[in-house]
């Protein structure tokens, strides 16, 4: 089992938006998650602002295009990139997501979603423990929202991405949006999601807003988060202990004050669940 | 790279997945069999948010790459030519950023009797070439200064990778200036000769400017890989009365961050 890097506290998603803010003074963030294409660009405006910030602040390269669920697999141009990326940055740790872009040279910009069966785990295992061999280090894989299921599953998400994390030996970055937004679109209960991945793979926890179009629930990045997602947070945190975690704002992107405000009440759920833990509740009155 | 691990299923899903969001596949898709009927939304609707998504998150890079060319066309007529491209070229590349590529070219064939908007988008995917251009080395005044007399009959220049010539027929930079300006664009009027421009990146921001054509001839025979001596030889020729203004040239370019470094090729 991978060791996993120790929490580094609470993050933001760095955005362009925010720059000049983040570089004029400290701010109530403890690290940043970039997503790791927008700076796979060859020079300019975009890299002097990371090697800027990152003189300040811990980072996570978290890449939307790797397309770990095909049997092609990511491309060696691909991950090339990525490495000399990851040279620059020097991350914590490395994310993507356990989905599929496109096949056949194409790329659809989606994390489209996989077919949950005993022949995708041992596929995207296989392509997993290649880009680990490849990286030098440990991938972390987010589990994605999803609006549709196949006919051939054989298997509830839990227990697909608990299953590809111990069969690639891999760490999970756990999105408890999109456990709420599938458990939603799919009708199932997001705590049982939460007490099927195994404890000790969870490396990062991602929080964000959807939009609910009350037949179904897309995954927008471009609200809040609402309350049963603070809940499931929560109970994500009594399971897992205190992982690091981050709020993704991708659209519709509030000034800096309003997300450090968002990670001030992430902080808050977190020092709560800690407190619990440290005083049990009394078996008997 | 091939796996060795046996995919059939999952490559048959991919497959007909992919020809459904391409919309090769739209009307009687054949991943619709492999799709679980759930409470709540059909199959069907289940399918077409991700129909959807690929239009609209491609479109979205296509407006935040042409934002001026958006406003200057307006929504609907830009989301179709948007829509129209994505369905004649479905990307093949990574990373969105260099989606829009052929969307000027696009344009030219689509809007033929209307130059301008191809032009405006040409513009504009100039600036954002230069904005993230790879980073090379400035060169200065100071760092030509120790060079002999002799070095400088062999002198030639790298320019920065940034450094884009564009020749516009339109007053294409006007409107562009209006509508990043917010206000109502002039009308479009075509110039008799064809003015050069020069887009490139100085503080880390996209920068332009028209040039005079001996100006524009000069810089574009260096960049070409002619000595110093050779474009003002060759300035001396096509107009005497420019070749005194050429150290005056060198000098902006330098200050302007145009250039990246000597090269003395044949020098002894």
């Amino acid at each position: 089992m991978p060791t996993r890097t120790a929490s580094p506290g609470f993050g933001l998603g760095l955005r362009t938006d925010h720059y000049h803010q983040v570089l004029a003074g400290p701010q109530r963030i403890d690290w940043f998650e970039i997503l790791s294409e927008n700076y796979m660009v060859p020079g300019g405006k975009p890299l002097a602002m990371l090697d800027r910030i990152r003189q300040d602040y811990p980072m996570v390269m978290h890449g939307v295009s790797m397309s770990i669920g095909t049997p092609q697999g990511p491309g060696e141009e691909y991950l090339r990139d990525l490495k000399k990326l990851m040279q620059r940055v020097q991350p914590l740790w490395i994310s993507d997501h356990l989905c599929w872009t496109g096949v056949h040279g194409k790329n659809m910009h989606d994390l489209l979603p996989l077919p949950y069966t005993e022949e995708t785990v041992k596929l995207v295992a296989a392509n997993i423990r290649r880009v680990q061999d490849s990286l030098e280090r440990p991938l972390v894989l987010e589990n994605v929202s999803s609006y549709v299921s196949f006919n051939s599953d054989s298997m509830p998400e839990w227990e697909f991405v608990a299953a590809v994390a111990e069969e690639s030996d891999s760490l999970i970055l756990l999105d408890v949006n999109n456990i709420y937004v599938s458990s939603f679109n799919h009708g199932f209960d997001p705590n049982d999601y939460l007490n099927g991945i195994p404890v000790q793979r969870v490396q990062q926890i991602h929080l964000a807003g959807h939009s609910n179009h009350g037949t179904h629930i897309v995954d927008t990045h471009d609200h809040p988060i609402v309350d049963p997602v603070w809940d499931l947070y929560a109970a994500a945190l009594r399971r897992f202990g205190q992982v690091a975690g981050m709020i993704e704002r991708d659209d519709n992107i509030p000034p800096l004050p309003d997300l450090v405000a968002e990670l001030d009440i992430a902080r808050s759920i977190a020092h709560k669940v800690q407190q619990e833990a440290a005083s049990p509740r009394e078996a008997y009155a | 790279m091939s796996t060795p691990v046996p995919a059939a299923a999952t490559q048959a899903i991919q497959d007909k997945f992919q020809q459904y969001v391409l919309g090769t596949d739209a009307v009687q898709p054949a991943i619709l069999a492999d799709i679980r009927e759930q409470f709540g939304l059909p199959a069907t609707e289940r399918l077409a948010i991700y129909y959807n998504a690929y239009r609209i998150r491609i479109r979205d890079a296509l407006a935040e790459a042409y934002g001026n060319t958006h406003g200057y066309l307006g929504d609907d007529m830009f989301y179709q030519l948007c829509l129209d491209y994505i369905d004649a070229h479905p990307s093949q590349l990574r990373n969105l950023r260099w989606y829009g590529a052929q969307f000027p070219a696009f344009l030219a064939a689509r809007l033929a009797e209307h130059p301008v908007v191809a032009e405006l988008a040409a513009f504009e995917w100039t600036l954002s070439l230069a904005f993230d251009a790879a980073d090379q080395p400035v060169l200065t005044l100071d760092d030509l200064r120790p060079l002999t007399a002799e070095q400088w009959q062999y002198l030639g220049f790298d320019c920065q990778p940034s450094l884009h010539f564009l020749q516009m027929q339109w007053n294409t930079v006007a409107i562009w200036q209006a509508l990043n300006a917010g206000r109502e664009p002039p009308a479009a009027e075509r110039e008799a000769l064809a003015t050069p421009w020069l887009i490139w990146r100085k503080d880390l921001q996209s920068h332009f400017r028209s040039m005079a054509g001996e100006e524009h001839a000069a810089l574009q025979g260096l960049k070409a890989g002619q000595s110093f001596a050779e474009v003002c030889a060759l300035a001396a020729g096509r107009s005497p009365a420019s070749a005194p203004q050429i150290a005056g040239w060198l000098q902006t370019w330098l200050t302007d961050e145009m250039l990246s470094r000597v090269r003395l090729e044949g020098a002894p």
